[in-house]
This record gives C-alpha cells, sequence and structure tokens, in this order.
C-alpha cells in the first residue's frame, strides 16, 4: 500500500454560530488526521459528536472556522476536486420527482460526461445497486433502503478516486448493510479512497482499515482497526470435532499455568445475530415458502457463509 | 378610432444611450462601492495569511489598484461638486461636467474591482451543467404541476366577452387590454412564485447538498435555476399569446377589425409652435392635462398661431410613393358652442427646406390651371400633384376636418419627399447665411375656426411608414407578440429577481421584496420625483440652513459666491446623487410595458425592442453579480 496522502485536515476546527455570530455549539475541534491512498477511513463516534461536521468541511458545505482541510492537495473549498469525489450524504438527498435514470443522467451532466458515458454508467450502476426493476420510478415512490442505494449509485457516477460516505448503512436491513460493506471492499480493491463515517461499530469493524474515534468533537483514538483492537495479553483458541469436558477444561487449565496464564471462559461458541440472520435469509431463499422449524437447521443450514470479500480480509 | 399613442416619456432612443451608460456605470459604480467598502471592513479582516495567499498576485494588483484608483476619483469629485456648485445638467442634453466625468470614472474602476472575480468565474462555467440544472428546474415545475394555474386563463377566455360589447369603436382595445392584464397577472405571479421559493427549498431539503458537491461552480445554479424558469415561462408565454391572439382575432367584430387591427409604423418629427408665446409651447386652455397644447384661430391681422412638425431624417423610401399617408389626432377645446355635429377645421402647409418665398403662390396658380376638371382622387390628379410637390417643394390641404380624438387621415404626393430630399448646396449656402437651415420637411397646421382650440402633441401627427391600408391581420399578429415581448421583459425580470434575491433570503422574503421592487417600478417616476423633486427652497441642507437662518427664499444658494453657501448646495447635490442611486435599484418597469402600442395599434419597433432588453441586462447584471457573491459566501450545509 502507498502512503500517498489524499485527505489532510490541519487543526480542523468547526463553531457552529447563530445568525447574530454569537457561538452556538463547537462541532469538532483541531482535528489533525491524514487518510491515504487506497484505504477505508472510518469515522466513528456517538450521535453528535461531529463526523458529518468533518464530512462538510472536507466538502466545502461548511466553512471552517480555524485551520484548514486539503483534498487531493487542494483546499476544500476547490471546486476541481470535486471532479474526483463521490458523496453519499447522511440522507439521500435526491430529488424526489426524478426517476432513477435521470437522476443519474442529471448527475453524470454536472460532471460534464459526454451523453455516450452517462448513458453506460447510469445502466451499469442501476444494475449494481439492484435497481433495475424500478428504475423508471420516481424516487418519491422508493424505500428508505432504495433511496440509499440511488444515492450510492449517484455518488459512482463519476467512478471517483475518494468515496465520501456518511452512515451508508444507516436505514438498510442486514442484507442491504452486508451488501453495502462489501461494495465498499470492492472499491477498495479497485484502488479508491474509502472515508465513511458509522455509529454501527461492527460495520467500521468489519471494513475499515484505519479509524478515527470521535466524542463531542474531540479526536480521542485515531490508528489501524487491528492494531487499536488487538488484545495482545489474550489468547483465542477455537477447537472443533471436540466436546467440551470437564477433563478437558483441567487439562487446558493446566497447560495455561504452565505458560503462566489463566483460563476466562470455556463455552460453545455463539454465532452472532448478523451471521444467523443472513443464513435464514439464505435459507429461504434457497428453499422457497418453507418455514423456519427450530431444531432442523443443523441439517439443512451450513455454517455462516461469509462473502468472499470479507473473507479474503481476515 | 382613437389611435394615438400617448406618451408621458419619450420613448428609447439609440441617442440615448452614452447618457444611459454614464448613469448605469455612475449608480452600479456606486453600489460597487459600498459593496468594496463593505468588503474591507467587514470580510478582509476576519481573511487568515492562508486564504489572502490564495489569491494569485496579479489579482491582488489589479485589485487593489481599481479600489485606490476608484477612490481618488471619488475624491476628486467630490471636490469637483463642492466647488464647482450644483448645476443640474439639462436632461434634454447630454453633458458630461467634469465632477460627473470624474464620478464615472470612479464608478467605472469600482466596477472593475467588484466584477473582475465574477468575469473569472465565468470562464469556469459549462453549458451542460446549466443546461442541466435549467432542465432539472423546468421538469420540477412541470411534475409539480404548476403549469395548472394557467387553466385560470381560460376563465378570462370564458366570461370576458360578456363584458366587452360586440361591436363599439374601442373594441380591439378593450379586447387586447382585458387579454394582456389577465397574461400579465397570471404569468408574473406564477414567475415569482416558482423562483423565489426554489432555491430555499434546495437549500432547506438539503438536495443542493449533492449539487454543490459536484464540480458545479455555485452560480451555475442560480444561472440554471433562471433559465430553467424563463424557458418554461417563455414556453407557457407563447403558447398562451398564441391562444389569446386567436380570441382576440375571432372575437372581434369584422366592422372593428377593418378599422383597428393595424400595425401602423408612425414617423414623428419634432412639434414646435410659432406665433405663441413660447416656441414650446402652444396657449394653455386651463386642461388639467397638459400633454397637449393648443392653438386657435387668431382675430384677422395678427399673425397666425401655427404648429409646426420638423421632420429630420427623412426615410428615403416615402419618395418613391405616389401618395404618403398621413395621419393627425387632436383635440378639440370649444369656447363657443359652435354647431352640433359641425367640424373645426384646420390647414395642412408642407414645405420643403427648397421652398422660397412665393412658390406656394406658384404652385397654387398652376395647380389652378392644370388641375381643372381632373377628379380628386384620380391616377391623373395623383401624378400631378407628385409633379408640383416636386416642382415646387410645396403642398398643401386646405380645410381639413378635425373631430375629437379620432384619427384622420390625408395624403402628400410623394413628390414633396423627393424635392425634400434632393441635394441643392447653392440653396443650402444662401440658406446658412440667413441662419440655420431648416428641417428637410416642415408640416405647418393652422387652425381655421375662431374662437375654437385645437390641441397637439408631437406624437398626435405622423406619416405612416407602412404601405398598406386597412386591416391588415398579419401584422397585427406579429405586433402582438412583440407586445408579448413587453411581457417576456417583464416576467425575465421577475424571475432574475426572486432567483437572486434567494439565493440569500428564504423564499417568502424573496417573493416579498420583488413584487414590492416591482410594483415600485410601476410608480418608479412618482417615487423619483417625490425624492429628488426640485422645490423651492433647494435640498434638505439648504432649507434647513434657510430654516436657522430664517430666511424664506433668496437667492439660491448655489448661485451665492459664499463658500459656506457653496458646500451647502454642493452637498445637496450630492445628497440628490444619492438618492437617484437607490431610486436606481427600482426597476424601470414603464420601459418593458409594449401592450399599449398593440392596443392603439401601433407598430413596436424593433430598436424599441432591443433597447428594452438591453435595459433589461443592464437592469438585472448587477444583480447577478450580487447573487454570485451571496452564493460564494453562503455556508450552504448551515442552517443560519
Ligand atoms: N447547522 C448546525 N447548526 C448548529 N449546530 C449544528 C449544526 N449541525 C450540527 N450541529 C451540532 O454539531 C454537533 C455535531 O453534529 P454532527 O452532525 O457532526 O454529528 P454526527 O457525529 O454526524 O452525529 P450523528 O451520528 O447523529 O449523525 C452536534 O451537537 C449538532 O447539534
Ligand atoms: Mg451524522
Amino acid at each position: 500500500m502507498t502512503h500517498e496522502v489524499i485527505v489532510e485536515t490541519r487543526k480542523l476546527t468547526k463553531i457552529y454560530r447563530d445568525f447574530w455570530g454569537r457561538q452556538k455549539k463547537t462541532a469538532l475541534r483541531a482535528l489533525n488526521i491524514e487518510i491515504r491512498k487506497g484505504e477505508i477511513f472510518g469515522l466513528l463516534g456517538p450521535n453528535g459528536s461531529g463526523k458529518t461536521t468533518t464530512i462538510k468541511l472536507l466538502l466545502g458545505l461548511l466553512f471552517p472556522t480555524e485551520g484548514e482541510a486539503f483534498l487531493f492537495g487542494k483546499p476544500a473549498a476547490d471546486v476541481s476536486k470535486n471532479e474526483r469525489i463521490g458523496y453519499l450524504p447522511e440522507e439521500s438527498y435526491l430529488y424526489r420527482f426524478l426517476n432513477a435514470e435521470e437522476t443519474l443522467d442529471f448527475y453524470g451532466r454536472l460532471f460534464d460526461l459526454p451523453p455516450r458515458v452517462r448513458e453506460t454508467r447510469a445502466q451499469e450502476l442501476i444494475e449494481k445497486v439492484g435497481l433495475k426493476n424500478d428504475r423508471k420510478r420516481k424516487l418519491r415512490e422508493y424505500s428508505k433502503g432504495m433511496r440509499q442505494r440511488i444515492g450510492l449509485a449517484q455518488a459512482l457516477i463519476n467512478d471517483p478516486d475518494l468515496v465520501i460516505l456518511d452512515e451508508p448503512t444507516s436505514g438498510l436491513d442486514p442484507l442491504g448493510a452486508r451488501w453495502m460493506k462489501n461494495l465498499i471492499v470492492e472499491l477498495r480493491n479497485l484502488g479508491k479512497t474509502v472515508i465513511m463515517c458509522s455509529h454501527r461499530l461492527e460495520d467500521v469493524q468489519d471494513v475499515c482499515d484505519r479509524i478515527a474515534i470521535l466524542n463531542e468533537g474531540e479526536l480521542q483514538a485515531y490508528g489501524e482497526v487491528k492494531t487499536l483492537l488487538q488484545d495482545v495479553n489474550r489468547v483465542e483458541l477455537r477447537a472443533s470435532e471436540i466436546q467440551l469436558t470437564e477433563q478437558l477444561r483441567r487439562d487446558l487449565e493446566e497447560v495455561l499455568a504452565r505458560h503462566g496464564g489463566r483460563i476466562d471462559t470455556v463455552g460453545h461458541p455463539t454465532t452472532t445475530l448478523e451471521d444467523y440472520f443472513l443464513r435464514i435469509v439464505e435459507e429461504s431463499k434457497r428453499h422457497p415458502g418453507r418455514r423456519y422449524q427450530p431444531g432442523s437447521e443443523k441439517e439443512t443450514i451450513k455454517p455462516a457463509v461469509q462473502s468472499d470479500a470479507i473473507t479474503e480480509r481476515r | 378610432m382613437f389611435a394615438v399613442i400617448t406618451f408621458d416619456r419619450e420613448p428609447l432612443r439609440v441617442e440615448d444611450l452614452p447618457a444611459g451608460i454614464v448613469q448605469w456605470t455612475q449608480s452600479v459604480g456606486g453600489f460597487a462601492t459600498i459593496g468594496l467598502i463593505l468588503f474591507f471592513l467587514v470580510a478582509l479582516p476576519r481573511w487568515r495569511p492562508q486564504d489572502y495567499a490564495a489569491v494569485p498576485g496579479w489579482l491582488k494588483t489589479f485589485f487593489l489598484s481599481c479600489c485606490g484608483l476608484s477612490a481618488l476619483f471619488y475624491i476628486a469629485a467630490g471636490i469637483g461638486f463642492l466647488t464647482s456648485g450644483a448645476d443640474e445638467p439639462d436632461p434634454e442634453k447630454f453633458v458630461l461636467t467634469t465632477p460627473n466625468l470624474l464620478l464615472t470614472l470612479a464608478g467605472a474602476c469600482s466596477i472593475l474591482a467588484a466584477g473582475l472575480p465574477f468575469i473569472l468565474n465565468l470562464f469556469r462555467e459549462r453549458f451542460r451543467r446549466i443546461y442541466a440544472l435549467a432542465k432539472l428546474s423546468f421538469k420540477e415545475a412541470i411534475r409539480r404541476r404548476v403549469i395548472y394555474a394557467f387553466s385560470g386563463m381560460l376563465l378570462v377566455f370564458l366570461f370576458a366577452s360578456w363584458f366587452i360589447p360586440s361591436w363599439h369603436k374601442d373594441q380591439v382595445r378593450t379586447y387586447v387590454g382585458v387579454v394582456f392584464l389577465a397574461m400579465n397577472a397570471l404569468l408574473l405571479f406564477t414567475a415569482a412564485l416558482l423562483s423565489s421559493f426554489s432555491i430555499p427549498s434546495d437549500i432547506k431539503q438539503q438536495t443542493i447538498h449533492t449539487i454543490v458537491t459536484k464540480p458545479v461552480e455555485r452560480f451555475e445554479i442560480v444561472l440554471g435555476r433562471f433559465f430553467g424558469f424563463l424557458a418554461l415561462m417563455t414556453l407557457v408565454l407563447v403558447a398562451m399569446t398564441g391562444i389569446s391572439l386567436l380570441y382576440v382575432l375571432r372575437g372581434i367584430h369584422p366592422e372593428a377589425a377593418a378599422e383597428s387591427l393595424k400595425a401602423r409604423v408612425p414617423y414623428y418629427g419634432d412639434l414646435l409652435f410659432e406665433n405663441t408665446d413660447d416656441p414650446r409651447k402652444g396657449t394653455n386652455v386651463g386642461r388639467e392635462w397638459e400633454y397637449r397644447d393648443y392653438i386657435t384661430r387668431p382675430m384677422p391681422g395678427q399673425p397666425a398661431q401655427t404648429a409646426r412638425w420638423d421632420f429630420v431624417n427623412l426615410p428615403a423610401s416615402l419618395a418613391n410613393r405616389p401618395e404618403v399617408r398621413c395621419e393627425y389626432t387632436f383635440d378639440v377645446y370649444r369656447t363657443t358652442k359652435g354647431e352640433e355635429g359641425k367640424d373645426v377645421y384646420c390647414t395642412f402647409r408642407f414645405y420643403s427646406w427648397r421652398f422660397r418665398k412665393g412658390d406656394d403662390e406658384a404652385f397654387r396658380k398652376e395647380r389652378e390651371e392644370r388641375g381643372k376638371g381632373l377628379i380628386e382622387g384620380s391616377a391623373e390628379e395623383i401624378a400631378l400633384n407628385n409633379e408640383l410637390a416636386e416642382k415646387y417643394g410645396f403642398f398643401e390641404r386646405d380645410s381639413r376636418p378635425v373631430t375629437d380624438y379620432r384619427t384622420l387621415s390625408l395624403t402628400i404626393p410623394g413628390g414633396l419627399i423627393k424635392n425634400a430630399l434632393q441635394a441643392d448646396p447653392e440653396r443650402e449656402s444662401e440658406l446658412k447665411l440667413l441662419g440655420p437651415v431648416p428641417a428637410p420637411l416642415q408640416c405647418r397646421v393652422t387652425c381655421d375656426s375662431y374662437t375654437q382650440y385645437v390641441g397637439m402633441a408631437k406624437r398626435d401627427l405622423y406619416f405612416r411608414l407602412d404601405e398598406r391600408e386597412g386591416s391588415d391581420r398579419v401584422r397585427f399578429a406579429i405586433n402582438f407578440f412583440k407586445g408579448a415581448f413587453g411581457l417576456w421583459l417583464q416576467m425575465a425580470l421577475i424571475i432574475g429577481l426572486a432567483v437572486v434575491l434567494s439565493t440569500y433570503l428564504n423564499g417568502v422574503i424573496s417573493l416579498l421584496i420583488t413584487m414590492i421592487l416591482f410594483f415600485g417600478g410601476l410608480g418608479r417616476e412618482f417615487v423619483a420625483e417625490v425624492a429628488v423633486g426640485k422645490n423651492e427652497g433647494g435640498g434638505p441642507l439648504e432649507a434647513m440652513v434657510r430654516i436657522t437662518r430664517r430666511e424664506l427664499s433668496g437667492a439660491s444658494f448655489s448661485e451665492s459666491t459664499s463658500i459656506s453657501d457653496q458646500i451647502v448646495s454642493g452637498t445637496d447635490e450630492a445628497f440628490r446623487w444619492v438618492v437617484r442611486r437607490i431610486i436606481d435599484v427600482i426597476p424601470d418597469v414603464d420601459r418593458f410595458e409594449m401592450s399599449n402600442y398593440v392596443a392603439e395599434g401601433f407598430d413596436i419597433s424593433w430598436t424599441q425592442m432591443g433597447l428594452s432588453g438591453l435595459l433589461l441586462f443592464a437592469y438585472l447584471a448587477p444583480w447577478f453579480v450580487l447573487a454570485f457573491y451571496l452564493m460564494r459566501w453562503r455556508e450552504i450545509a448551515s442552517s443560519t
């Protein structure tokens, strides 16, 4: 991985003011981060911690009170940087009286794309986000998830080098969220840089290479997910084709004691609800019309099938 | 029919362009200066070193030197005004006094400084993006079914005819008036509504976020909105004009159509009076409306009061016609009751500039001899008239009836024009010795009836440049669309204003201010008169000084030699200048009102349309520059 810096902020600060110029809220305080080419960067933090504010500052939708931000070496207020950026807003703010095709055509024109390129990209993207059957429907008829999908398509119409996603998985069902996460990883694999913000930790953990954690507008942690989360004082072990007996437990304790450690917990692994949900939906797709029967899962449901993209990463 | 168009103001002329440009430069320059001052006081102190560094060096140099020059010129102009005193320049003649010139230069420098970033930005604008944004506005309006509002026009069509009599001499005027009024109200209100709410709702619903994060120059959004709505409303206007025209043509009684469905192309002269107290005025008969001046037949022995029209730039095309039609519409003011139904009579005499004393007698004599037995209006008679008029440079029509406010006509032979257009260096040098050479063609009108007064204004007598007689539907139809062009200009004005204002203000406020400016524009003359009208005691400061000195009136301060008086009147002059600039914020809507030409059956000239278009552009351009800055400095995602 190269270390070319795509986005850089220097002491980026935003204080919201009211009409009379009085200070209302310090949403971001002296943020210094660097985002490198080809990585998925996560902005993490509770509600109101300044994630959206940061993104809007990067895009020039807000002007910094203090400090500055550079994207591709250009200041955030520079319009030409937008040529290489795709942005999915927190809620997809699109024109509801347009249909999917018109939407993509409209945004394509804003990039001054020639008609033929617009046409083919729009069709590709509609297919990619799975709206092929709904492409002639007006966006006002779309569900939240569908709007999120067309929003993503809109962000990719210019084949951007930097994709900025504000809460990309919000409003999506687990299936959709997984699809979105796969897509994000796919974008990274194509050499694009992705910035996403979220408060859903599992999303961030699944896909992000590096993260910044914000709270009350202040940077709390910043670095690679792996190193941030690695707990070097603990060891995890999973074994298969074996029953958990008292004997096994005692043996394990003995071995660990010899190495100066001790057992915290021993038990059967539980799957996450997400995996479980995905398995069920998968199953119902394979056997339409069949209802889930407790106990029958052993024979029919295979261990959770994780998407290739994500397994690759692990 | 009463086919005369009255003007409270002269229509726009190409000759007024230099004065207009100077005034524009001063006004816009004044506002640019205010903008620059605000920039230096408010915006610049907040700039950070990196902001300052981001501006290219040559731009900084250019900007600062323009500002410096502008300041110097303003100071010089200020000193000029204080010392040279206040002499209001004659509005008729365009003379640029030194302080005025300095003011203009200062304005130009400020415009350059404030306008350069805007101009530079224009180069970054792309047609495809503006087109996309315009198309979006267009679609939005259509899909929101705004257009259905225009079915309201149907009501007018359905019910207007109940109130308009089927045959009446005013029928064309009434029909055209009603139809244009309805179109005006519907179109302008819809245009205002559409355009003042579009950008604010974009910002409120945050749809603008996905647009400004594309490589879109923010000003393109303003242009896109403007052109989108303008295109839409233009289509609606064309459709409505077409339908209205059909409605008018169908609804008009054939007799009314034959008389007034026209589009005359008039050729006007300048009116002067002879043998009255003042060459610019006739006799005042005490009518309240001082539009017309009156002449009468004086008692025997006194010289005849004469209204004289001077025709200066004679169109050569008239010379080749056997007969040139001259139309006149006068007002009759009776001091004695006269016989019921009996007309008042006037005599019309036409003189070429080459006319010599005695030519008229010679003309009459030869006409008498050779004209015997000729039937009036026959080809032979016309040929004879032509020959004689060309020979003598004279023609007359005696005792033509004048009926109150009715357009009547007479013809003169084209030969007279031929005579007037001939080069005659000998006669010219002869005349030059006597004084200024008279106008190529003059028409003298005298009143033949004692104790009756005939009132006339410049536009009450004209030659018809168009040849054909009677009803001409095609030319009327074209003129009807030309009249709609005036409406189009008003529409563009409203859309432009509303879009510009809505870049900073919310929808309701934008709508309100647009309306105020527009209606203010309808009464602009009145506002201007109240604000800068010359009154007895001088300007506000002079009046105050007079009050403290307890003098009621005296010599005007501007003529006084005392320095303090000079300064007072100079200050007042500056005050008046400022007020005039402020009034220039109000659009001159009157200039875009052309439907009265259609109603009265006068052709709207292409020059006038062009000049009105130019005026609109000149008015809107500074507003758009303002919008450029407002958009650029607006924090799109901030709630305030
Ligand atoms: N336009 C605004 N005017 C005033 N305050 C604002 C504005 N926008 C955001 N804030 C404040 O700034 C702070 C940070 O907001 P921001 O939207 O960046 O949070 P966030 O991290 O994106 O939250 P969430 O997870 O809910 O999306 C909040 O306290 C919010 O109230
Ligand atoms: Mg947010």
